[in-house]
């Protein structure tokens, strides 16, 4: 009996088979024509299990039971007598007319069913297959969706370097093509960043970062070199793929050129190499004003916070607080480096710091002032950047003071404080020779030594006078910074050390920091040429010739001075120092008389010409130049103008072009290293025009719009016009001044 | 008699002559076969009147009479389906024709006596054919878009370029976006919903040589209506060569000779040391020790400028001298001013001045305030202010036979250099020696009669020359015929008819220099601006109604029946004798 249901079981399959197929065919026939329009096999993939879905969703074949089987025999076939349910009983439940009747129909149908087919669509579905494939075939041969296809294809590979033939007659040789592209940018150690890989030939990284290019081609290439802003830089073949690799200095573009095995050049579009300047820390102080004042009675305490920052980690930051003392001849001061009271540590990229400062803990007293600022240093290699906050006063009113005012004619006081110090050191030195037999060799010789070295201090203040360089006054910040940065400024007591914290900085130009130091170079000064150049001795204006000589002889003497010092014979020393506290002290009379006579120093007069009349030696003068007109845009100016016959067809592009082309590339070039992403794109376009890889009208245009737009505008200059003249204009202008 | 009388297809006689000739052959040898009946003269003359007659049959004969009713409607592009048919309800029979400017109405228009014209016009370069012909013209409506246009067709290097015209009926928010070359867009004006908005577009263009600038539409989000084209000569500047003659060196002349030099002028500075001891500067020219003043040395400079000190020093063998140069040479002379130069009786400075008190003036596109003389120049017939920007004329030039001498009230202008406005002194000096530097002399001047010329129609200009034998060429090397105008023998007039879009050429034959460009448009450019001037000149040339008929003589054909029954008749006789006579 089973027998006789399998039959029905046997159709159900089929008949589900079908459904199933008739799903796949519709399935297949779409994913073709999605893959013929997009080229795209994934896309061709998922069209196709997509459209098997939804059809298998609409026709359900799992809905097909037997009941809808024995339906649809019962209305098909004849001989089923509308009793094929009665094969789906069970054989018990059934009457014995019933069970003849399915016997009977069992038999029938077991010869009928294998020739009836369940119901199907499939020569629709065939056909609907084969039409879909159709389209895509012709959509696919008729290019009708390339713009589509080179929208998948540009998302595809976005950042591939490609390479196009420089002679494009030779289309038939095989193109080398990349097969890998790797470019790796190792940032700097202390940026403690990762070496980061990247496909995008335009590189962006900081300063001094390496960058390794490795390319990979399919077929064999020979001379593969890159071409970095007119260098050219041959890549190294190692199994089998070319590599190059540089430290990142600074902007600039690059291409790559290669040959490949026939001997036909290929170029690479320019790139762009953008260096990044790692930025010095930013600081940032707050809770305070920039001027405190407290009275001596209350409470003397600031309370400051700073907020420092840096873009790939600080270094080390502190306080540094200056005490003045006294005014006048008398100021002293004192320097301290204070940490916050955060410990610092290295590598983090924002940092909040405090600290308090207690004016008595400082040791201040009434009348004192207290300067102070905040250095941070950065991780940068090998020099770190330092920054300097403002710097903050605090001062303890003084409210008996005696103003000193300069007396006389003297309208300003030219005289420093330090000029008096000469005798400060006679005193001194006087006092050690008292003290000899009193104290032990070794502090003896300290002592000795430590005035040496003040008196060199005081030489060289003289010599700034003089205009000589001062190989002390003003350490670069940058050539201390990286000691400081290791071990912060607690020196030893070394030569430098003495006169560091004899001279810090208190002197110079910049005494109170009130300006921000900065990272200054020396650069050209345009006003070079209009002031009095007090860098040079020889040039020196400050006093007049007598005067300077006399100066220079005081400076010889303390050379003296200070060899005996050194020396360990103070005895020896005193003479000298006298003599050149006596000059000093003439130097400073005079400079009390003269100086109002700084300035134009008029030559002698010779009296035996005076008043004669004579012009006998005033002779003509003649003086001819040629000035080289100034003109940074000429070619790309000549460049549009040939761009606009170049877009009217029928105009051909010649050797004499590739010039013109290559110059106005070059004048671009040296707006695009300042501007990289706005003229980019042109410099690419018209390195096409010039290598014969985009000779056609739009790119002319595009190349002539860019070009025009990166122009500055005309300058108005006059020039001689072009024009007729006719003999009844004349006639006419002469009638009119007649009537004039 | 036969006077009125003519053969309305009059070409096909040669033809029919033959025909009927072989026909009348033919049937008269028949009847010479039977000639034994007789009546074979009778029957000669009737075979030559039925074939005469079916010889006029085709060649049908016509009459000439008189009418003056007969009216013709032309419709030209853009009528108005309306203003046809109510023309067709007054006027029965009215004949309609279709305006082509490719094809010739003329033979039509002989035929009637008045004609409507509907639509947006006849070409001009068409009028002619309606000379003589009563027409009224009713027009189109005026088509939205720029329907004015005036723009600077030739340019000179850092001068600018102005566009100014009329849009009619904008929609609102409308831009018009000026753009070069290359497509950036360098000014633009946004419109508002009115009937006639005028508008100014202006911009200093960067680079000389022939280029299409171009006037485009868009709408306010930003999309591109139309683009037209606005193709502009911009032709560089020469460097001028120039003499300085001082009586002590200044400081306004040290910079202005800096000015110059550093931008390729040739200037020679002669400034006096002390009596008859100079100090001589050359820039960028060679060295030629410049004591005498003559003519052949004065002959090679553009400009010559004199501080007022040294010219009332000259002679007056001398200033005749440089007079003459610039009235005849074109040189031009620019005064120094000096306290000197004001306050004179005698008029040897060319200029009148009037005292204004006022030592200062701010100019135009300047922050920096300028000293100046306390004086102002007398605007008198002949003296032509340089405008500078400001109310009272500081500067000008006068007109000197072919030359022209200027001056200026501005004083110690390098204070403007000092204050770092270097572009304001550029202007100043260039609007100051541009208008009083020599004309470099051409052989020819160019005019284009026709502002912007299509392909295909006809390019109108003139030239201006002192050429007797020359022929002018176009691109494809053809000659073109020029009209010599009859009162002023200098200027001929010619027209061309382009044949490709884009930059053409005309040129003088074996005169590589006077190159004469011209853009040719092609037929969607400027099509609110053309159609405009069209319904314009249309309106000029034609009535707009029309009260009088001309009297047109017309052929009218004889009525072919006479012919048909003498050929039946003919034919019936020639047929039936021969049965009728038989016996």
């Amino acid at each position: 009996m089973e027998a006789d249901r399998s039959h029905l079981v046997d159709f159900k399959k089929r008949w589900q088979l079908l459904v199933y197929l008739e799903g796949a065919l519709y399935a297949f026939g779409s994913g073709c024509l999605v893959y013929l329009i997009t080229n795209s096999q994934i896309f061709g993939l998922l069209s196709l299990l997509l459209v098997f879905l939804i059809v298998v969703v609409i026709k359900h074949p799992w809905r097909i039971n037997l009941k809808r089987t024995s339906n649809y025999i019962d209305a098909h076939v004849s001989e089923a007598s509308f009793s094929s349910g009665l094969l789906l009983e069970p054989e018990e439940n059934l009457s014995n007319l019933s069970k003849l009747q399915r016997y009977r129909v069992a038999e029938e149908l077991q010869k009928r069913l294998k020739t009836l087919t369940p119901p199907n669509k499939l020569i629709q579905a065939v056909l609907v297959m084969l039409f879909l494939m159709a389209i895509g075939f012709l959509a696919h041969q008729l290019e009708l969706f390339n713009q589509a296809d080179s929208i998948f294809e540009s998302r595809a590979t976005p950042e591939r370097i490609q390479f196009i033939a420089t002679d494009t007659i030779l289309s038939e040789t095989v193109v080398p093509k990349l097969k890998e592209q790797v470019i790796s940018i190792s940032y700097p150690r202390y940026t403690g960043k990762a070496t980061k890989t990247t496909a995008d030939p335009n590189v962006k990284a900081v300063v001094n970062s390496r960058i390794r290019w490795h390319l990979q081609f399919d077929n064999p290439v020979s001379e593969v070199y890159m071409k970095r802003m007119g260098e050219t830089l041959p890549l190294k073949k190692v199994d089998g793929s070319y590599r190059i690799d540089f430290p990142l200095e600074t902007s600039g573009f690059y291409s790559f050129n290669f040959s490949n095995a026939d001997g036909t050049e290929f170029t690479s579009d320019i790139y762009a190499l953008e260096a990044i300047p790692d930025t010095p820390p930013e600081i940032e102080v707050v809770g305070i004003p920039q001027y405190s004042y407290f009275d001596f009675s209350e409470s003397k305490v600031l309370q400051m916070q700073s907020t420092i920052s840096d873009d790939f980690g600080i270094g080390n930051a502190y306080i540094v607080a200056t005490v003045s003392k006294g005014s006048g001849e008398s100021v002293k001061f004192r320097e301290a480096q204070l940490e916050f009271r955060e410990p610092i540590s290295k590598g983090q990229n924002v940092i909040n710091v405090s600290r308090t400062l207690d004016m008595d803990a400082l040791k201040m007293e009434v009348g004192d002032e207290l300067y102070f600022y905040v250095e941070a240093y950065d991780e940068k290699e090998p020099k770190p950047n330092v920054t300097r906050s403002e710097t903050f006063f605090a001062v303890i009113k003084d409210t008996v003071t005696d103003q000193f005012a300069v007396q006389g004619t003297l309208g300003v006081d030219q005289m420093p404080d330090y000029f008096r110090s000469q005798r400060q050191l006679i005193m001194d030195t006087e006092k050690l020779i008292r003290d000899k037999p009193n104290i032990a060799v070794e502090e003896f010789k300290s002592r000795s030594n430590e005035l040496g070295f003040d008196q060199k201090a005081l030489r060289l203040k003289y010599g700034q006078f003089m205009g000589d360089e001062s190989e002390m006054g003003i350490a670069p910040m940058e050539a201390i910074s990286e000691e400081l940065g290791e071990e912060g400024r607690d020196h030893e007591d070394g030569e430098e050390n003495v006169l560091e914290d004899y001279s810090h900085n208190h002197d110079g130009p910049n005494e109170h920091n009130l300006v921000a130091v900065e990272d200054t170079k020396e650069s050209e000064d345009p006003l070079h040429d209009y002031l009095h150049n007090h860098d040079n001795p020889e040039a020196s204006t400050l006093f007049e010739e007598s005067l300077k000589s006399k100066l220079r002889k005081a400076l010889t003497i303390m050379w003296d001075a200070e060899l005996h010092l050194r020396l360990y014979e103070p005895e020896k020393s005193l003479p000298f120092q006298y003599e050149a506290l006596k000059l000093i002290q003439e130097i400073k009379n005079s400079a009390r008389i003269y100086v109002h006579r700084i300035g134009f120093d008029p030559p002698p007069i010779k009296e035996d010409r005076r008043l004669t009349g004579s012009i006998k030696e005033v002779d003509n003068f003649q003086k001819q130049a040629v000035m080289e007109v100034e003109n940074p845009f000429e070619a790309m100016k000549i460049a549009v103008f040939r761009l606009e016959t170049l877009s009217q067809a029928g105009d051909r592009f010649t050797e004499k072009d590739k010039q013109l082309f290559t110059d106005a590339g070059n004048e671009l070039a040296q707006m695009a290293i300042e501007n990289p992403g706005k003229y980019l794109t042109i410099l690419q376009r018209l390195k096409g025009i010039q290598d014969n890889t985009q000779r056609y009208i739009p790119n002319y245009k595009a190349v002539q719009r860019g070009l025009l737009s990166a122009l500055p505008r005309t300058e108005q200059i006059p020039g001689v016009k072009s024009g007729y003249e006719d003999k009844i204009n004349s006639i006419f202008l002469n009638q009119l001044e007649t009537y004039d | 008699m036969i006077d009125g009388l003519s053969l309305l297809n009059y070409k096909l006689w040669l033809p029919v002559l033959i025909g009927a000739m072989v026909l009348f052959v033919g049937l008269v040898w028949k009847e010479w076969l039977d000639r034994g009946r007789g009546r074979f003269l009778a029957n000669s003359t009737i075979v030559f009147i039925t074939i005469s007659a079916l010889a006029f049959i085709v060649l049908e004969p016509a009459r000439q009479v008189e009418i003056n009713d007969r009216q013709g409607i032309i419709l030209s592009e853009n009528f108005d389906e309306r203003q046809k048919d109510s023309l067709l309800s007054i006027y029965k029979g009215i004949k309609e024709l279709i305006y082509n400017p490719k094809k010739s109405v003329q033979k039509d228009l002989d035929s009637l006596t008045s004609v409507f014209i509907v639509g947006n016009g006849i070409k001009p370069f068409d009028f002619w054919q309606f000379k003589g012909v009563p027409s009224a013209y009713i027009p189109a409506i005026k088509p939205s878009g720029i329907t004015k246009l005036k723009f600077s067709k030739t340019l000179i290097s850092g001068g600018k370029l102005h566009v100014n015209g009329v849009y009619h009926k904008p929609i609102k928010g409308t831009f018009l976006v000026l753009q070069d070359a290359g497509g950036n867009g360098l000014d633009s004006v946004q419109l508002e919903s009115k009937e006639d908005v005028g508008f100014l577009l202006d911009t200093n263009p960067k680079v000389a040589g022939n280029f299409t600038y171009s006037v485009t539409e868009k709408d306010s989000t930003g999309e591109v209506l139309k683009s037209d084209a606005l193709p502009v000569i911009i032709r560089d500047k020469m460097p001028l060569r120039l003499l300085i003659l001082n009586n002590y060196p200044t400081f306004e002349t040290k910079y202005l000779k800096n000015f110059l030099a550093d931008n390729g002028h040739e200037v020679i500075v002669r400034s006096q040391l002390t009596k008859g001891t100079y100090k001589f500067e050359y820039f960028n020219t060679t060295s030629i020790p410049i004591y005498q003043i003559t003519d052949k040395i004065l002959k090679d400079f553009d400009l010559v400028i004199v501080d007022a000190d040294t010219f009332l020093s000259f002679g007056t063998a001398f200033k005749n001298r440089l007079e003459k140069n610039i009235r005849e040479q074109g040189l031009g002379l620019f005064l120094q001013p000096t306290d000197f130069m004001f306050g004179r009786r005698d008029n040897q400075s060319y200029f009148n001045f009037k005292r204004d008190n006022s030592r200062e003036i701010q100019l135009l596109n300047s922050n920096s305030i300028m000293e100046k003389y306390p004086y102002s120049i007398d605007a008198l017939f002949s003296v032509q202010p340089i405008n500078l920007g400001t109310i009272a004329t500081v500067a000008a030039f006068k007109q000197l036979g072919l030359g022209r001498i200027s001056t200026t009230m501005i004083q110690n202008s390098y204070q403007l250099l000092l204050d770092g406005e270097e572009q304001s002194y550029q202007s100043l000096w260039t609007q100051l020696l541009d208008p009083t530097a020599k004309t470099k002399m051409t052989q020819v001047e160019w005019e284009a009669q026709t502002i912007l010329p299509k392909l295909d129609e006809p390019f109108h200009f003139t030239i201006h020359t002192n050429l007797d034998d020359f022929k002018i060429m176009d691109s494809d090397s053809s000659v073109i015929g020029m009209l010599e105008n009859p009162q002023i023998p200098t200027r001929y007039s010619g027209t061309t008819y382009p044949n490709k879009t884009g930059w053409n050429e005309l040129r003088i034959e074996n005169d590589s220099t006077s190159n004469f460009p011209f853009y040719v448009l092609d037929d969607s450019s400027w099509k609110s601006l053309h159609i405009a001037q069209n319904i314009a000149a249309n309106k000029k040339e034609f009535k707009s109604d029309l009260n009088i008929e001309r009297t047109v003589l017309v052929d009218r054909p004889i009525s072919p029946i006479i012919f048909y029954i003498l050929f039946l008749l003919g034919m019936g006789w020639l047929w039936l004798s021969p049965k009728l006579f038989a016996n």
